[in-house]
């Protein structure tokens, strides 16, 4: 009976470093093809923010830029790593995909934008970093933990740059936050 | 199934069978990668990996990669389905209770 028991214990302890060994092997391989991207997004934070704190009229041009570029990049690195996964994803299907996945965080983060009363620059910039944020943590539940420590520090720079630094919230932004995200993309990179 | 594959049954053979399991079809892993996955020495996972590759469950490649000597090791049709009768032994072993 307890030469069962014991059995039965170890091929749980076993089935436990099976999934364990698993989970960090997906980890590895998601921080792999999300490191470029966050740190494209990263560069972009930095020179669109800076740009519109300097610059506030060129602001709209600056981020619509930026976002294109960054969307670009991400299907472009999505794409390789599917490439390199072997997981058969075709250039197209990448851009539907990046497209569908950006149309839907842009009508969402409107409507929130709408049902929250954001009417300034500053305060749009502010809810999208919380966003990004948002998002970082959630993946990291499923993804691995770096995105989550990732989230969380994108996220506390934006409400201490919110709440301390508002008159210089876009540099704050820039320099604070995309450097988080320059620095995190590298850290997930080099795994 | 109803005793466990020897070979596959040792804990760090086991970590490594199953994080070649989980990368994508034909993939290989890289020695550096594996050890960071099963926290293994490099000693350990050496003489492990050369086992797994004697059972012929494994498969390696040794390069060169930035002028650094790189070893990389895939699963073959081989080790996958050692592995999942492996996995199918322990889970009957617990419904067995």
């Amino acid at each position: 009976m307890n030469s069962n028991r014991d059995a039965a214990l170890d091929a749980k302890r076993a089935l436990k470093d099976i999934e364990a060994a698993q989970g960090r092997t997906n980890a590895f391989a998601f921080y792999d093809s999300a490191g470029p991207i966050v740190f494209v997004w990263g560069v972009i934070w930095l020179l669109a923010n800076t740009l519109t704190y300097f610059k506030p009229q060129a602001a709209d041009m600056a981020w619509l830029t930026g976002i294109a570029a960054g969307a670009g990049f991400s299907m472009f690195f999505g794409w390789l790593a599917g490439r390199r996964n072997n997981s058969g994803s075709s250039l197209p299907k990448s851009l539907l995909a990046g497209l569908a996945i950006a149309g839907t965080i842009l009508i969402g983060l409107n409507a929130i934008g709408l049902a929250v009363g954001v009417s300034t620059q500053q305060q749009a910039n502010g809810l999208i970093s919380i966003a990004v944020a948002t998002a970082y943590i959630l993946m990291g539940f499923s993804r691995g933990a770096r995105m989550m420590v990732l989230g969380v520090a994108v996220g506390a720079a934006t409400v201490a740059g919110w709440l301390w630094m508002r008159d210089w919230f876009e540099l704050w932004m820039g320099f604070v936050g995309g450097g988080a995200l320059i620095l995190g993309g590298v850290w997930l990179w080099r795994t | 199934m109803d005793a466990p594959d020897e070979i596959v049954h040792q804990t760090l053979r086991l970590k490594i069978l199953a994080a070649l399991r989980a990368a994508p079809e034909g993939a290989r892993l890289e020695f550096t990668r594996l050890k960071k996955i099963t926290g293994a020495t490099d000693g350990n996972l050496g003489r492990q990996i050369t086992r797994l590759a004697e059972a012929g469950y494994i498969d390696i490649a040794k390069d060169f990669h930035k002028n650094r000597p790189r070893t990389r090791a895939r699963l073959t049709p081989l080790g996958a389905s050692a592995f999942d009768n492996h996995v199918a032994y322990l889970k009957s072993v617990i419904e067995g209770l």
